[in-house]
């Protein structure tokens, strides 16, 4: 799906994005652009706005001004569900997942995007409905493989441990086929080996070809995987280049990175 | 579906379910007892509504209250259509079901955007309001009704002739082959994409969202199928009856549709069936009449609310046959069981 965009091309641009919530900027005029192929990170000290701007960006809130465009197309006012399923995907800083359903049911809901359901062949029973319902399974079995669930595929989500759940809502981003992929503290509340295995997991979903941006905290992460880093203070962007200019920026140190989060 | 022994048993559930439906169809279309032909028609009717809610609630996570409302739209334009306008009854049946189907399209535009208890207090006003509208229209013959001898006649199967006249062992069969059509349909939505989202939607709206699953679409969809069912019930309610009145459709019914699915298991595909059966047989066949039957089906229901949240059909024999038993050293069902895992409030579902 990804073969079709030249590396390097501006898939999702953001210009002079402004959220408020009542008398507050939550996010104050912020813009930048995300290229294929490249992994970005979006930091910032807790309440600087960065949720926000992926609330924004993913369409689960409205900008109070700006604009968004996708592959050149203005996309500020499109429901969060078409940007979805253009490929422009987000994981939730808390690990969602369906929780009554196991792991397989799990993947195969969320392979939506890419085999959409056709409600009445669905529902009349049409051979183009059997095959569909093949390809879910299909492309299910392959992501239970490619990320080291099949062990796990006929658990319920909602008894797996926290560490699986927030691995699971990852993998159920890259089932909905991401040309983008927003990611919101994929690293929260994991251990150290978790953390290992997320960053192979970014691997993996890079080298498939999905451009990644990681709003986090964790430094060592961000700094070994991001090829580059904006830091957002008080809704605005203060600082945005290559993870060593970032490192030294005295902006940023003053207002992020000396306090102590140098893990 | 690596866990060759789980999918059996799923299997084996659906054969089980398929059996006792058999069952209970050769059973009381052969019976030939009227008390039994009474009770049979009704077990099917009741589990025909079931199975409305069920899909609507089970699987879709929408408490619509409109389902009983549905029943009445589809079974007075029937009535009104053969009785009044002279109609024959296989010409108002699609037209009914088609004007039912409009019906749930405007309930559902103005309810379904709503969330969680706004959208059952909408949809009871909306049944509440169509019960309202028919007792006090001289058309629908307002508090009393309308009798009418619904018609349906006999239908020719080659050399087989199929009485379908009501209070007949044909009328039974009839009742149960529509049920058995239903629990199929939905069988096939439970398997297919449509059905996924549904689920979705049901267990967590923003993530499904989040994977492009559009909320208003695929529930309007559900909402549509699960009044045709409805419509289904509505209309062989009052073709048994010979008779329709605004008093079916009331709150009692809402009541007892809800009930018999909390019963049976919400979102299990047989549980309005075995919802049906106990609701019937408690208050039609041991006969604990008016109060009584209602107090010993609703002290059922708290028995089963404390101990057996997710309905009879939620019940898992195999939990139960492993706490009877001495635990276990390893416990080698579940593979994630090492660590102990904090667990999400109950959410009284399956897929």
């Amino acid at each position: 799906m990804t073969a079709e965009v030249a590396p390097g091309e501006v898939l999702l641009e953001c210009t002079d994005l402004v959220r408020r919530f009542g008398g507050v900027a939550a996010v104050d005029g912020v813009g930048f652009g995300l290229r294929a192929g490249e992994v970005s990170a979006l930091i910032g000290p807790n309440g600087a706005g960065k949720t926000t701007v992926f609330n924004l960006l993913s369409g689960f809130l409205a900008v109070t001004s700006g604009s968004i465009t996708w592959r050149g197309r203005d996309i500020t006012s499109a429901k969060a569900t078409a940007r979805a399923g253009s490929g422009l995907v987000r994981t939730f800083q808390q690990p969602r997942v369906f929780a009554a359903l196991t792991v397989h049911q799990n993947l195969v809901t969320a392979t939506h995007a890419v085999v959409p359901s056709r409600v009445s062949a669905d529902l009349l029973g049409l051979p183009g409905a059997r095959r569909r319902a093949r390809q879910r399974q299909g492309f299910a079995d392959e992501l239970l493989d490619r990320f080291d669930l099949a062990v796990h595929a006929e658990v319920k989500a909602g008894d797996l441990p926290y560490g699986l759940r927030k691995r699971l809502g990852l993998v159920l981003g890259v089932a909905a086929s991401p040309r983008v992929l927003l990611m919101d503290e994929p690293a929260a509340g994991l251990n150290d080996a978790e953390v290992e295995l997320l960053k192979q997991d970014l691997a993996t979903i890079r080298g498939s070809g999905v451009t990644i941006c990681i709003v986090e905290h964790h430094m060592g992460l961000i700094m070994s995987v991001s090829d580059r880093v904006m830091v957002m203070e008080s809704g605005r962007m203060i600082a945005d280049g290559t993870p060593a200019e970032i490192a030294n920026d005295e902006r940023v140190v003053a207002a992020y990175l000396g306090q102590g989060a140098t893990a | 579906m690596k866990s060759g022994s789980v999918k059996a048993f799923f299997k084996d559930r659906t054969r089980i379910g398929w059996v006792a439906v058999v069952v209970l169809a050769v059973f009381f279309a052969t019976i030939g007892d009227p008390t039994y032909i009474h009770l049979g028609s009704l077990v099917a009717i009741w589990a025909l509504w079931g199975s409305s809610f069920n899909l609507i609630w089970g699987y879709a996570g929408q408490f619509s209250l409109a389902q009983v409302g549905f029943g009445a739209v589809a079974g007075y334009s029937v009535a009104i259509l053969t009785a009044r306008w002279g109609w024959s009854f296989w010409a108002a049946v699609p037209l009914a079901i088609a004007l039912t189907v409009l019906f749930s399209v405007v309930v559902g535009y103005f309810s379904l955007r709503l969330s969680g208890f706004y959208f059952a207090i909408m949809t009871l006003a909306f049944a509440l309001l169509v019960v309202r509208v028919i007792s006090s229209s001289e058309l629908a013959g307002r508090s009393t009704g309308i009798k009418s001898n619904f018609d349906i006649g006999t239908i020719s199967l080659g050399p087989l002739e199929w009485n379908l006249t009501s209070r007949t062992g044909g009328f039974v069969l009839l009742a149960f082959v529509l049920l058995a059509a239903v629990l199929a349909f939905i069988g096939r939505i439970e398997r297919s994409g449509t059905g996924w989202a549904l689920n979705g939607l049901r267990e967590d709206e923003t993530l499904s969202r989040s994977l492009g699953i559009e909320p208003l679409r695929f529930r309007l969809v559900g909402f549509m199928v699960s009044a045709v069912i409805a419509a289904i019930g509505g209309i062989l309610y009052a073709t048994y009856l010979r008779y329709i009145s605004p008093g079916f459709f009331g709150l009692p019914a809402v009541i007892a549709m809800i009930a018999l699915v909390v019963l049976g298991g919400r979102g299990f595909r047989f549980g309005p069936v075995l919802g049906a059966v106990v609701y019937i047989g408690i208050t039609q066949w041991l006969e604990v009449g008016g109060e009584w039957g209602d107090g010993v089906f609703g002290a059922l229901l708290i028995l089963l609310v404390l101990f057996a949240p997710k309905g009879l059909l939620g019940i898992d024999l195999r939990r139960l046959r492993r706490r009877a038993e001495p635990p276990p050293p390893t416990d080698d069902d579940e593979p994630v069981a090492a660590r102990p895992v904090p667990r999400r409030e109950s959410q009284g579902v399956k897929a």
